[in-house]
């Protein structure tokens, strides 16, 4: 018994600060946030197995902790609110080839972060190729390039 | 070049497309179902107390005669402490001393890390290992000593609780590794 209350507050928890941390805490955009993975999953060990070290609290644990993303997607794919609520939304970064600066200063984002998914995903160089930029839910920055022979600009 | 390449995306297309992979796909989404069931019947199953401590773990037995009761888990986890409490009834606790002894058999696989109140004296026997308790006994109040058990093996478990050269209570327990 335990030990699903143990998984199901720690899947709380951690569910809580990651979204309260913002989408691009985690996105292992640098070394240190995959540095910052590992330290938080060592923390979060101990308070997740007690003082039990059976294979069969490990295994309830998982288990429990994987039933609870299962029905959660169950869920999320039936609420759009549930998920905006758990997943966030997606977030306009650029439009028309335009910055949206208060978007941008709210994720803490600036020009270098999109011009890095820009640089990674398109091997665009300049700000004047993007034509959108969005911050997707999973963090991460996805990029569409001005389609130069039809664009006004 | 270029033919040759469009020909294998559509060749890789046709296969992926097929009946056969059809099929296989179902089957495995009637198996993800039926497996998020079963762990859905785990976590129930744990949290009911059948993989581990719980409200259908948790067990009392008296002794024919009514000297004393033990409460104990039913179902334990390997390498996890446990605890084993036994009341005696005060008539039986009115003299000074008090005498509890646990198999020796049982205790191959329990190791005891602990006994409250301390015992005066642990006497070991071929068959029994006997804690003898000073004891202060008031009427009407039953007299309690825990064990704090830590299993170290795993599988059924047979325990035989006595007291003194009096009445013997058995009652099974299961360790899951």
């Amino acid at each position: 018994m335990d030990s699903v209350v143990r998984a199901v507050l720690v899947y709380a928890l951690l569910l809580g600060l990651f979204r309260s941390a913002g989408k691009r805490t985690l996105a292992h955009t640098t070394t240190f946030d995959l540095v910052l993975v590992l330290i938080i999953s060592e923390a979060i060990s101990t308070a997740l197995g007690g003082d039990d070290y059976s294979l069969t609290n490990a295994a309830i644990i998982v288990v429990t902790l994987i039933l609870l993303d299962i029905a959660l997607s169950v869920v999320k794919r039936q609420s759009p609110r549930v998920e905006a609520l758990i997943d966030g939304l997606p977030l306009v970064l650029f439009q028309d080839g335009r910055p949206r600066a208060e978007h941008m200063a709210r994720e803490r984002l600036d020009i270098d972060d999109i011009l890095a998914a820009a640089r990674e995903r398109h091997g665009v160089t300049r700000v004047e190729d993007i034509e959108e930029a969005i911050l997707e839910r999973s963090g991460e920055i996805s990029v569409i390039l001005r389609n130069r022979p039809s664009s006004k600009g | 070049m270029a033919v040759s390449l469009h020909q294998g995306v559509a060749e890789v297309k046709e296969q992926l497309d097929s009946a056969a992979v059809a099929v296989f796909q179902q089957r495995v989404w009637r198996a993800q179902r039926v497996a998020w069931a079963l762990m859905a019947l785990i976590v129930l199953a744990a949290v009911a107390g059948l993989l581990g401590p719980g409200p259908l773990s948790s067990r009392t037995v008296t002794s024919a005669d009514g000297a004393f009761r033990v409460d104990y888990a039913r179902f334990l986890r390997r390498g996890t402490r446990t605890t084993l409490r036994i009341h005696v009834r005060p008539a039986t606790a009115e003299a000074s001393t008090l005498a509890l002894w646990l198999a020796r058999s049982y205790l191959e696989t329990m190791k005891v890390d602990g006994v409250v109140p301390p015992p005066g004296r642990v006497q070991a026997g071929p068959d029994r290992m006997t804690w003898s308790f000073e004891v202060n006994p008031q009427p009407g109040k039953p007299l309690t000593v825990t064990f704090h058990l830590l299993p170290e093996g795993s599988g059924g478990l047979r325990a035989e609780v006595g007291l003194g050269t009096g009445p013997t209570l058995g009652f099974r327990q299961w360790v899951y590794p």
